[in-house]
């Protein structure tokens, strides 16, 4: 197998406010090969977001990535100079993020914001970049591209933002795009379209893309796999059809089941019990061993005391659980 | 232009106000014209003269109808028309203010932009000490202090006025002079503006540096630098042009004082000799003029918007 695109291991960003360190990703290491698809699940506030954002190094402060490594073709990019990682991002990672509007400069017209992306390295003058950006604007689907480039983010709904954010990330032909839950904020219809556009697109850039949701019908639509986040560790990672067919760990399985579905629809939805630690104060040992049915049912001890190592049952299904360890 | 309809009452309420106020005011302009122990009878003829001996507000009516006609009132003190006083005094005026404000302004916006950007580092903490002492020194003090230390102790600059009396300058030489006049009291009135400048830039800026977009910008490529300069700093100018729209109002209050000691010839210097002399047209016009200046700045500004920001250009 050739390296991977993008392989993150042993990735810890603590931030350090005044109540104590938060250690919102704690230890977090997974790989994505070239064109893959990867779903990063898990509830709010689990290091999703902060993952991706180390990935591009956009930490600020007060937070730090005090270890591990991201290496992005060949490069390490932890500890990389601002100058490396400018060049990285746009043109290499791009992103796109839960509030298209909000990501989009107010005072700047969409044309400007797209020639911005193009900017960087392509060496385009001033109307080849305008040229560039309704080509890209039409490629997204956004009608009357010759007038929207004109135009500034109030006059966009926000599926068409979004789209302009798309055709912004596009504009560098990235090798990974990191897209951080990109429908959230959408109408459903307009979720669809949007996670049809990016369908569409990575199959025909062959893109890498990195799907950060909290949605397992989202992941289940267009991931190749899946990486499961609780308390900022990856408990569980494998492919989306052992997703859904055999979920190795507790947390996974309480995700799969509190999904309201069709068929059950009048029966009550199951929840698990408890809720996310806080991540000032992590529990000793598994983080998810006191919301753990399992764990009481089979008696085992060490949950409480030493956090589980990933262990793998499967090929290419990667779990971190005493159970199966 | 509904706006500028709007302010008609403005400006004839501020004159009513301002005119009854002085009016109200103790002193006698004829006697502070001939003198107090003058006769009684002469007294009486300039009371009539300047149509004084009438009751108030007949002499209100009389101000008003000749204000809507462009007349701001007579000078006793000058013997002449209170706005040829006032145009003849302008200039100075702007020759102290204009370029105290493009100063202070590019000072204000640079150093609180960079402060915000290095929140909390020394230059941070620095900028915001010299904005407090800027804010909490009065001006006339520091006019004083600037005049005693650069002019009288290191003869760096002349102590006060606007040119040389005694040299007769041409050309360039002359211009020098004026400039080499008015260093001292820009400086002044730079310190007195320069503080909200920085302090509103700062906290635009770093508001908008927590924005969405500014991540966003990051990511896509673009430099903690150029994303400071093309997108937190545009975003921050609409505060930062209302408080300098705002100054340009209080400027009077500023440059009375600093005129007053460096015995610049300007308007500020006017509006306190004719309160001393109770030259009511001089001051009722003068207010009447700072009251006009406040409402067409904000109307400026209203139109600086709308050139920043094309929400306000499109009405959102």
């Amino acid at each position: 197998m050739t390296e991977p695109l993008l392989s993150v291991e042993g990735l810890r960003t603590h931030f350090f406010v005044d109540a104590g360190v938060v250690k919102a990703v704690d230890g977090v290491g997974f790989h994505i090969r070239r064109g893959e698809v990867v779903g990063l699940v898990g509830e709010s506030g689990c290091g999703k977001t902060v993952t991706s954002l180390s990935i591009a190094g956009l930490i600020e402060s007060p937070g730090r990535i005090v270890e591990g490594s991201v290496r992005f073709d060949g490069t390490e990019l932890v500890g990389a100079s601002e100058r490396v990682l400018n060049t990285v991002r746009g043109p290499r990672i791009a992103m796109i993020f839960q509030q298209p509007r909000a990501s989009l400069d107010p005072v700047m017209s969409v044309g400007r914001q797209i020639g911005q992306a193009l900017k960087s390295g392509t060496g385009m003058d001033r109307s080849a970049r305008r040229r560039r950006a309704v080509e890209l604007l039409d490629r997204v689907g956004i009608s009357d591209p010759d007038r929207r480039v004109r135009e500034y983010p109030h006059q966009l709904s926000g599926g068409m933002a979004q789209r302009v954010m798309i055709a912004i990330a596009l504009a560098g032909e990235p090798d990974l795009l990191i897209a951080d839950e990109p429908t959230t904020a959408l109408d459903v219809t307009v979720q669809a379209q949007i996670l049809e556009l990016l369908r569409e697109l990575q199959s025909a850039n062959g893109m890498a893309v990195i799907l950060i949701t909290h949605d397992l019908g989202v992941i289940a639509e267009i991931a190749d796999r899946a990486a499961v986040m609780y308390a900022g560790r990856i408990v569980e990672e494998c492919s989306i059809s052992e997703l859904y067919d055999a979920p190795l760990h507790p947390y996974t399985l309480g995700l799969m089941e509190s999904r309201p579905a069709a068929s059950r629809s009048k029966s009550r939805l199951r929840v698990i019990p408890g809720s996310v630690p806080v991540p000032l104060d992590l529990p000793v040992g598994c983080s998810f061993a006191p919301r753990c049915a399992p764990r009481v049912e089979s008696g085992l001890t060490v949950c409480t005391e030493q956090a589980p190592d990933p262990v793998s049952p499967r090929d290419g299904h990667h779990v971190r659980c005493w159970l199966h360890g | 232009m509904r706006r500028l309809l709007q302010a008609v009452p403005l400006v004839l309420g501020a004159a009513v106000v301002t005119w009854i106020l002085i009016h109200a005011a103790p002193g006698d302009p004829i006697v502070a014209l001939a003198g107090e122990d003058g006769d009684a009878g002469y007294y009486a003829m300039m009371r009539e003269r300047f149509g004084l001996d009438r009751p108030l507000h007949e002499q209100l009516f009389v101000y008003l109808g000749r204000l809507a006609q462009g007349d701001l009132g007579f000078s006793y003190r000058q013997n002449r028309s209170a706005a040829s006083v006032i145009l003849d005094q302008l200039p100075a005026t702007l020759l102290l203010m204009v370029p105290a404000l493009a100063i202070a302004s590019v000072i204000g916006i640079s150093v609180g932009t960079l402060a915000a950007a290095r929140k909390n580092s020394a230059l941070d903490n620095t900028a915001r000490t010299a904005t407090l002492l800027g804010h909490a020194v009065p001006v006339f003090w520091l006019s004083q202090v600037l005049l005693l230390l650069f002019a009288l102790r290191f003869d760096w600059f002349p102590v006060q006025g606007r040119s040389d009396a005694r040299a007769d300058y041409e050309g360039f030489r002359a211009v020098l002079d004026v400039a080499h006049h008015m260093v001292l009291p820009i400086a002044a009135l730079v310190t007195v503006y320069v503080p909200p400048i920085m302090r509103v830039t700062r906290a635009a800026v770093i508001e908008n540096l927590d924005e969405m977009y500014i991540r966003a910008a990051r990511a896509r490529g673009q430099s903690r630098r150029r994303v400071l300069i093309r997108h937190a700093l545009p975003n921050a100018m609409l505060p930062i042009v209302t408080v300098i729209g705002s100054q340009i109002g209080f400027m009077f209050a500023g440059s009375v004082l600093v005129e007053t000691v460096f015995a610049w010839p300007g308007l500020g210097r006017l509006l306190l000799s004719a309160i001393l002399a109770r030259d009511f047209a001089i001051i009722t016009a003068m207010l009447l003029m700072l009251s006009v200046t406040i409402i067409l700045m904000n109307l400026i500004t209203d139109l600086v918007y709308s050139l920043l920001d094309p929400r306000v250009r499109h009405g959102t």
